[in-house]
């Protein structure tokens, strides 16, 4: 019993969480330092940069399935915002940023690389929990 | 430090972009990001005379940071200017360069081509 517990948990440690970054084309220096960030701070991750239109980013979403999604707003509803949790972040600093994590939804005016990798855990947290029996 | 290490001003506005920026830049073991500013008035209160790359993307909420260029370059002759924006008319390409901008860059590049622009840049000062 203790060891299909231990080889449970096991595949459920080994199950990485993905985080799809997609901005537009002509923020591509931030996009991919963004991933880079988010790579280096929370390394047991996926971390996949696209760039291009909403199409794009809906067939990456299908193909990838991740559990956050951060793209320029507005995130286009289905795949994207079926995920976990979803971060519609204004290239525009002046406007404010989108969050959604589960069911909770706020914004925040020109949020900082940390608010970015609290919600990345705060949707860790999430996902680990779905993985649970009973989840 | 070693002496081959270019220490960088990085001038943006975003803050999550800016501080990525900031991250990436500091995974290289010659680039050291020495101070970051969110604003023209943040800027000034750094002392430039460390500086060997100011990076400015120059829509701050205070000003343009156009003047920016002008103020790193008189407080440290050795000190250049790489200007990083979305917007790239000719228009503002000629302003960043008169005012004394090594180069202009658009943000639509490749971090790694960025990052390369910098060394670059930072060996010619």
């Amino acid at each position: 019993m203790n060891g299909i517990l231990h080889e449970s948990e096991e595949r459920r440690g080994t199950e990485k969480m993905k985080v799809l970054v997609a901005l537009e084309g002509e923020y591509r220096t931030y996009m991919e330092a963004m991933a880079a960030a988010i790579r280096e701070f929370r390394p047991n991750m996926e971390v996949v940069a696209i760039s291009g239109g909403s199409e794009e980013l809906e067939a990456q979403t299908e193909r990838l399935e991740p559990q956050l999604v951060i793209c320029s707003p507005p995130a286009p509803e289905n795949p994207v915002d079926e995920r976990l949790a979803l971060i519609e972040i204004s290239p525009d600093s002046s406007k404010p940023t989108n969050f959604r994590v589960g069911e909770r939804r706020w914004q925040s005016a020109n949020p900082t690389l940390g608010e970015i990798l609290s919600v990345i855990d705060e949707t860790k947290g999430l996902f680990r929990a779905s993985r649970e029996p009973g989840g | 430090m070693d002496k081959d290490t270019k220490r960088i001003l990085l001038v943006a506005a975003h803050n999550a972009f800016r501080e990525s920026l900031a991250a990436r830049l500091s995974q290289e073991g010659d680039l050291e990001v020495a101070w970051q500013a969110s604003s023209v008035a943040d800027s000034r209160d750094i002392h430039l005379n460390g500086i060997d790359v100011a990076v400015i993307d120059p829509l701050l909420p205070d000003g343009d940071g156009m003047v920016l260029i002008r103020e790193v370059s008189v407080a440290n002759p050795r000190a250049l200017a790489l200007v990083l924006s979305h917007q790239l008319d000719p228009a503002l390409y000629n302003q960043a360069l008169g005012a004394g901008a090594a180069d202009v860059l658009p943000t639509a590049t490749p971090v790694e081509d960025f990052i390369t622009a910098i060394r670059r840049i930072g060996s010619s000062g």
